[in-house]
Order: C-alpha cells, then structure tokens, then sequence
C-alpha cells in the first residue's frame, strides 16, 4: 500500500541525508518570537494603525454600549434586514439582541448541514452583513483570529459584504507568536477538540491578480469593520 | 501541454518578443520586489527570523517520516480521511472514485501548485465533472485554457484588455477597463460556483503534525469558501510541506506573505483539522487530505533535498533576472523561475528539455538571496548542469570545446600559443579596438554585443618580461 | 628570493580573461599591491581557476583544470585575484568540486588564503585611499558573485570615494545581474542580451563617465553592449581606476 511505500522511501531516504538535515536545524533556535516588529507604545494604537493601512475600518468605543451605538450606525447606513452572525452568547455584546430586534434586523439561520445545503445557502447568500467576535487580536499586523465552532460559524465573517467583528482591548496581543501561544495555553491540546477552524484576517478580502492593481472584495467581505471595546481593566 | 510542444529557445524567444508580456513582468516583479523588501526590512531581526524558518523547515524534514505518520494519524483522529498517493496518477485516480461515489457534479478549485503539477483539472473534466478554479488569477487562465505563469500571481501576464475580452466572450458581460467591474464581475459568476458545488478542492501551505491541520493561505477568500461552503473538502499537499508543531506557523507565516507579497499576514489564514464537528454548523462534512509523493521522498535522499525546504513563496522568481526577462510560461515546467529550474528536472523528469532549464541562469545569487528558507538555488543549478553532462545531453560542440579547454588551461605551451593565435586572430577580424562579429561558435555573443580586440602581449608575457629586465638590471 | 622581515607578499592571480583578454588590468593589480609594499609573484603557468568548465556541468574537466591550479599554488603566499567570481570559485565552489578528494586539504589551506583585489587592499591591509585620481564621473556595478558569495562591495566603495576629483554617481540597478554568467551569455544569447539591456537602461540614467566594476566578465559584457550603442560610457575594472589607468586603452 501507498501509506507504507511511501513512508519506506522517505526512511531510506533520510538514512542518508538526516544528519545534514538535523546538522542544518540546529542551525539557529527554533523558539517562536512572540512578535517580530520593533514594539509599539500602544497596541489599540497599533492595532488600528495597521488595519486602517489595509482599509479596514476601526471604532474605539469605551463600552459595550458604545459599541452597540456603532453598530446600529453601520447597520443603518447599510440598510441590512439580515445578519449572519455568531450566536449572542458568542458575541457577548452586552444590548446587541436588543438592537437587531429594535431595528427589526433578522438573524439568518446559518446551519447548512445535513440535506438541502445549497437551499439554505441561497437563502444566506443575500444577506449584507457578518457579525462575529474574535478569539484575539494581533497588533502588529491588525489581524483577527477567529476560532470557530459551534454557535461561532465560519460564514459570520465571510459570506456577506461586510463584517463587523467585536474585539476587546484586553484581547489584544502583540504579534502572531503571541497569539498562537495564548490559543496553546488557554486551550492545551484541544484547540481542535470542539471545532474544525481557526482563522486570521487581515484586512478585507482582495486581490491584485489584474495588473498588479489592488481591488477589495473579490470572494471575502469587502469591508471589515471592528469595533474594539477600550474599557479600563478595573471597570470589567 | 502547448507550452511542451514547442522547443524552450522558441518559448524563450516568443517570451522576449511579447511586449506587454514584458510590461506585465516589470510591472509586477518590481511591485513585488519592492513590496518584500519593505516588510522584510522592517523586522526587528530579519536574519534571525530568515534562520529560524530554515532551521523550522530543516528540522521537520530531518524526521519527515514519523511527523508525516503523526499528521495522517491526527487528521484519522479527528474524523478525516488521508490518501497517501505515490504518484499524480494515485491522486487523480482517488479524487475523481470519490466525487463518483459522493454523487459530486461540481467542484470548486482554490489555487494549488500541486493539483497543477498533477494536472488534477483535466483528469476531473475527463470523468465528467465540472471543475472550477476561484482563485481570480487562476479563474482568468482557466477561461483562457492557459496555465499559471507565477506561483503567487498566476496571471500576470494577461493584461486587463485580455481580461476584459476573456470576461466578455465567457461571461457575456460588456468590455471594460475598470479593475474593479470586472473583480465583481468575477465575485458574482464564481459565487453561484461555491454555493452549487459538492466538492471544494485546495492546496496546502503547511501540514501541522501535532494538530493533524492543513493551514491554508490566500488573499481573496475563495480557499475559505472552498473549504467551507460545499459538503466535501479535499486538500492536496505535497508531503514535504509539513512543520512539526503549531507555533511554527508563528514563524512561517511572516516568512511567507512578507517574502511573497510583502504583507505583515496574507489576508486569511486558515487552519483546518478534519471535518465540521458536531454543533458546527458550516464546514464540510467530510475532510479528505491526499499527500502527494510524486518523486518527493526520492529527492530527499539526495543532494537535492534542500530544494524540499521551499515554502512556495515565489520571492526567487521575482528576484530573478532571467525570470523578469521571459516569465514563467518559458520554463515549461508547472513551477517556474528559479525554483522551477531546480524542481522540474526532479519532479517532471520525462518533460522534454527539463534539463536545459538549469542552464537558463547566469548564477547570479539574487535568489538565494531573497529566499525566505535561504536555500542555495545556484549550487543546485551547478548540480543539475553537471547531471545533464553525466546524463549525455551536453551538445558535441560544447563537449569537444571542454576537451579543447582542458588541453589548453592544463599546458602551460598550448595556452600561450593559443592565446597568441586568439590575440592575433582578434585584431585581424576587429576594427577601432572592437569586434563587431565573432565566428561560430562565439557568434552568439556578437549579436548584440561588440568585443574588444585583443593587445599583443598577454600579462604572463609582460610579467616575464618584466621580470627579465628587473634581474638585468640588478645584476 | 629573500624577503625583507614582515614585508607582505602575495601570489597574484590574474585569472585568464585578464591575462588573455585585458593584461593592463593584470598590471594595475600588480602596481597597487606594490605601492602598497607587497611583493608581488606570479608563477609560470598559472592559468584558469577551471569555473568555465564547473559552470557548463563539465567536473571532470573542471576538476582537472582545477586541480592544476590547486597544485600550482599549493604552499604559496596568499593568493590575490582581481575577480569576485573567480575568488567565488575558489572559495565557495571548490570544495563541492574537490570534497572527498585528495585535493580535500590544499583546498581548505587554499581558501584561507585567497582574496579578492579589494578585499585584499580594504580589509587586509587597512588602506582606504590608494592615492588614485579620476576626473570625472563614475558608478560602480556590484559584479554578482563577489557581492552575494563574498560579501563584496564595501571595500570598493570604500576605496572609489577616496579617488580624488572623482564623483561617484548611484548605479539604478546597481546589483541586478548584467547576464554575462559565462558560458550564458552564448548559450542564453538572447536571455543574456535581455538582461543586459536592462543593465544598459540603469546606466544610461546614471548618467556617469564610467561604469566600474571588480570582474572583467562583468565588464566585457557591460562594454560590449554600450560600444555596440555608441554610448559615450565606458566600463572599467575598479583597479584600472585605482591604478590611474583608465586611459591605458581604448
């Protein structure tokens, strides 16, 4: 079988050409920095400098009400009548119930599993907005890792035109080294028990495959919007 | 393959004949040069974190066998499916059974080098499925029945005209000029693709072993939609793309978008273990990852295993001055630039004239240079030029030319004489100091350039003779 | 011959080309190793480093040249060539070509006493100013294989900003490669001519009297293409400026 093939070719293989292998990776160390830029004062600075340069869009807001207040702005000013979004609980945005049903914005029914997929995503498919939270925030590149899972679908952060993504500052961490060691420590082995997907996003979807000339919005949502929550530590 | 049945001197020629071929390149090797440059410089310890992925990827290679087995065994454990495939005819073989017994009619591609190095589509279309590429560069070429001139912009030969014409005839959309019409033009026909398809296919950036994950990374979001909309995922991943442990990425990823296009972090990342679990509500529902051999675990016993560190950035063919001169259909390979040079005469071996790909370089460095894993191109161009030798395939002239060098570098009378003759030869042809045709063989070099003629005295003779006059004169 | 008590002296290597091609460039690497007081030999038939065979894939012949030249300087003083890519040779290729040899330890003893031209003046004797002048103007192409395997390009900067009356002008493109690449150039005519032009397009804007540069390849190539376009620049090896004979010939 191919399985077993396989894997005795690579032992002859590396039968000779291990030692000048292993010889090269203790060439250097193998530890991860945790980020790798020169550090910034600021990482809510930082963290809004970066996706503002990717045309993301950044809302400071000093609680979940203000951060409720932004929403409904943007909801408004793109006229949505439906959401895909994370469940609630998920999102954990304090008065977000409350205002999707005051502005009479419905949630769409995002499971498409089991039979009749292609109908549920056709009902999906014209919604304008993504409404998700975030696992972290990464400061030096403006990125957003999301882990999903259950009530945390991957189509709340890709099938509409825009996504809001709710990020808190005490979310926020320096680089992606950081980041995937806080994911490793919070989550031990188990990263992958509960969910299939954990993804970063930088910016909102785009493409320079024409000439070498950018254009947002090919497959992705066109615009990322985050609202990040700065509240003081002692007020949480 | 159209590319194959022509010779490389005539792909080579055309290449340097096509002017917007040539704006294109400059256009985009130069974008792409300065883009890297900018975000590599900016890294705290850019050599550090350069010798960091080397060691990652060296490390994970040096016990490929027992992490490949780890990967396979997480991806089981977490509900997928893996098809260790030796060859490209393994791993068509497998999808295509799949599709047929899932009831798949349409399939979803994103971009991935190892489906074209198999020629997964065509296989696909040959068992009567519909097979979509997404990846917008990859869409252009597909409708143009061209394949990828560059593994990160695999379009960028095409101009927007030609774009415009392609969308136009294909789509039956109007002619336009603007970029940005025909990028919706290209979201809204492909959109209907995802929502419709069974299958979603995608390549592979990194294995992770310890998390039995495929990390996959893009700009668009069409890998997303790929990997999360249709019911069935399968992901192709050439065997050595494997890191050993999760953190790593911490490391790769910065390498890869900062080398490939200059970005801190490609726009999405996505690490994916197995199918959706119980609760999700997208996600596949089935996950399928073929490893791909295809002459890999050969190359690594050899002195070319090196080239197996490569995380397909595409940093060497932007580079490449040879590159920005003829582009990557030349090549004729499905890898292209430098890279390509050392990985089509080892992964394609029966493609006609692999072998004269290694000689398309002037060993100028500028590869090893930008390469984020510093991966030493030009030593393996020497070595793939010497197998050819070994192999047969120099020409009679250059052979005979190397007995005649060696008879002369290696006897003191015959250089001399030699060299006299040459001297003598060069001002009888040459006028006002130059040369401005040399016979075959050398012919070659005047097509475009003079040559000087030669002064009667070489500095072996004028040393002598200096010398001589010095010992008169202190006796 | 008996040495004065510390005097330096070198093994001067001019390489083929120049002892074929461009003798005055083999002088003036003579004339600047000796007015900086370093006695300078060269040995009877030395000839080729053996990089043109390496290059084309040909290692037997390779090695054969190769070894010649292993044997010629074998126990001799350090050993200076006026060429980053014939020094590359030695220096980086040499010991792939020799490994498991009996040629396995002089390459190593080789190595360690092998220099380029500039690198020699710079790093290993000190000198930053050899007392050259040049009125005009001039830009200075880093030939590839001295600059990406030796490190090259400092040490000529150095000493080129220390000729007097001299403006050194910024090179557009001053590490791209010029496409000689040796064999290549013949071989790859058309790839090699392509790559030259948009070396020729840099040096059109930089505007300067001369193009210098440390490998006599480099400049065969860069001189060829701008004669055949009636340019008006010249290219020059960088110890021709040194060594006050950029007007030693045409």
């Amino acid at each position: 079988m191919s399985r077993d093939q396989i894997l005795s070719n690579l032992r002859t293989s590396l039968a000779s050409s291990r030692s000048w292998l292993a010889g090269e990776a203790q060439g250097a160390s193998h530890d991860i920095p945790p980020y790798v830029l020169p550090p910034a004062d600021n990482l809510a600075d930082q963290f809004t400098a970066e996706l503002r340069s990717l045309s993301g869009q950044v809302y400071r807001v000093g609680d979940d009400a203000g951060a409720v207040g932004q929403i409904g702005a943007i909801l408004a000013e793109k006229g949505a009548s439906q959401v895909i979004a994370w469940d609630m609980r998920e999102i954990g945005l304090a008065g977000l119930p409350q205002l999707l049903a005051a502005r009479g914005v419905a949630l769409a029914a995002t499971d498409i599993q089991g039979g009749g997929r292609h109908d549920r995503l056709q009902e999906l498919e014209p919604a304008s907005i993504c409404i998700s939270g975030v696992e972290a925030g990464i400061a030096e590149s403006g990125s957003l890792l999301l882990r999903h899972g259950p009530g945390r679908p991957r189509l709340a952060s890709l099938l509409a035109p825009y996504h809001i993504a709710v990020l808190r500052s005490s979310q926020l961490v320096r680089g992606l080294g950081d980041a995937l060691a806080q994911a490793r420590s919070r989550y031990g082995d188990d990263i992958f028990t509960a969910t299939s997907n954990l993804t970063l996003i930088t910016g909102p979807s785009r493409t320079a495959d024409i000439e070498m000339t950018l254009s947002l919005g090919i497959h992705g949502p066109q615009e990322i919007h985050v609202v990040l929550i700065e509240q003081a530590a002692a007020a949480r | 393959m159209t590319t194959q049945s022509i010779s490389f001197y005539e792909r080579v020629d055309g290449a340097l004949h096509d002017a917007s071929l040539k704006t294109a390149l400059s256009r985009a090797t130069e974008r792409f040069i300065g883009n890297r440059a900018g975000a590599i410089g900016a890294l705290s310890d850019e050599a550090a974190l350069r010798d960091t992925a080397r060691a990652i990827r060296a490390g994970a290679l040096s016990r490929l066998d027992e992490l490949l087995a780890q990967l396979a065994t997480n991806v089981e454990s977490r509900g997928g499916t893996v098809c260790w495939a030796s060859d490209g005819e393994e791993a068509r073989t497998y999808i295509a059974e799949l599709a047929k017994a899932r009831g798949v009619r349409s399939i979803v591609k994103s971009k991935s080098m190892a489906s074209e190095e198999i020629h997964l589509n065509h296989a696909l279309e040959e068992a009567g499925l519909e097979v979509v590429e997404t990846d917008l560069g990859e869409y252009i070429i597909q409708l143009a029945g061209e394949t990828p001139s560059h593994i990160i912009a695999p379009s960028i030969h095409k101009t927007r005209e030609q774009v415009s014409e392609l969308f136009h005839q294909h789509l039956g959309v109007p002619l336009t000029d603007d970029i940005q019409t025909m990028t919706q033009t290209a979201r809204t026909a492909l959109r209907q693709r995802f929502l419709k398809a069974d299958m979603g296919i995608s390549g592979v950036n990194f294995g992770v072993a310890d998390e039995g994950a495929v990390v996959i990374v893009e700009n668009e979001g069409n890998a997303r939609l790929s990997t999360t909309v249709p019911r069935i995922h399968v992901a192709i991943m050439g065997i050595e793309r494997i890191v050993a442990r999760m953190e790593d990425l911490g490391v790769m990823l910065q390498v890869l978008a900062r080398s490939a296009t200059g970005q801190k972090l490609s726009v999405y990342t996505s690490m994916i273990s197995g199918p959706a679990r119980s609760g999700e509500e997208d996600g596949p529902e089935e996950f399928h990852l073929v490893l791909l051999d295809n002459g890999r675990s050969k190359i690594l016993g050899g002195e070319y295993a090196e080239a197996l560190l490569c995380i397909r950035c595409g940093a060497c063919l932007n580079a490449c001055p040879v590159y920005q001169a003829i582009g990557g259909h030349a090549y004729g390979g499905v890898y292209s630039g430098p890279i390509g040079a050392v990985l089509t005469p080892l992964l394609q071996p029966d493609l006609p004239e692999a072998y004269m790909l290694p000689q398309a370089s002037s060993l100028c460095g500028a590869c090893q240079e930008v390469c984020p894993v510093r991966i030493a191109i030009p030593d393996m161009l020497l070595r793939l030029r010497a197998d050819a030798v070994k192999a047969g395939k120099a020409h009679p002239v250059e052979k005979a030319a190397m007995r005649g060098y060696v008879m002369t570098m290696n006897n003191p009378a015959v250089y001399r004489a030699g060299g006299r003759a040459a001297r003598l030869g060069s001002r009888l042809i040459g006028r006002k100091g130059r040369i401005r045709r040399l016979p075959p063989p050398l012919s070659g070099w005047t097509h475009g350039r003079d040559f000087p003629t030669l002064s009667g005295t070489s500095f072996g003779e004028w040393w002598e003779e200096r010398e001589k006059k010095r010992k008169e004169a202190a006796q | 011959m008996t040495t004065k008590p510390g005097r330096r002296r070198v093994t001067l290597f001019v390489t083929c080309i120049v002892d074929q091609v461009y003798p005055g460039i083999g002088q003036a690497t003579a004339a600047l190793l000796e007015s900086q007081g370093v006695e300078v030999r060269v040995p009877r038939g030395l000839t080729c480093c053996g990089q043109m065979a390496f290059n084309a894939g040909f290692r037997d012949e390779a090695y054969a040249v190769a070894g010649r030249t292993i044997e010629v300087l074998r126990g001799s003083d350090d050993v200076v060539l006026p060429s980053g890519s014939c020094a590359t040779m030695i220096r980086h290729l040499y010991p792939e070509l020799f490994q498991r040899s009996p040629y396995a330890g002089p390459t190593a003893d080789l190595i360690s006493r092998t220099y380029e031209i500039s690198e020699y003046l710079v790093d290993v004797l000190g000198v930053a100013d050899v007392g050259a002048r040049y009125s005009g103007s001039l830009a200075y192409h880093d030939a590839c294989h001295g600059l990406r395997f030796l490190g090259l390009g400092r040490q000529a900067r150095t000493l080129l900003g220390s000729v007097a009356g001299a403006e050194v002008k910024p090179l557009p493109g001053h590490d791209q490669c010029c496409g000689f690449g040796g064999l290549f150039a013949v071989k790859q005519g058309a790839i090699s001519e392509a790559m030259l032009d948009q070396k020729l397009a840099g040096i059109a804007e930089a505007q300067a009297d001369l193009i210098v540069t440390g490998d006599a390849s480099c400049m065969t190539q860069i001189a060829g293409g701008l004669s055949r376009k009636g340019s008006k620049t010249k290219a020059r090896h960088l110890v021709e400026v040194l060594a006050n004979m950029t007007d030693a010939r045409q």
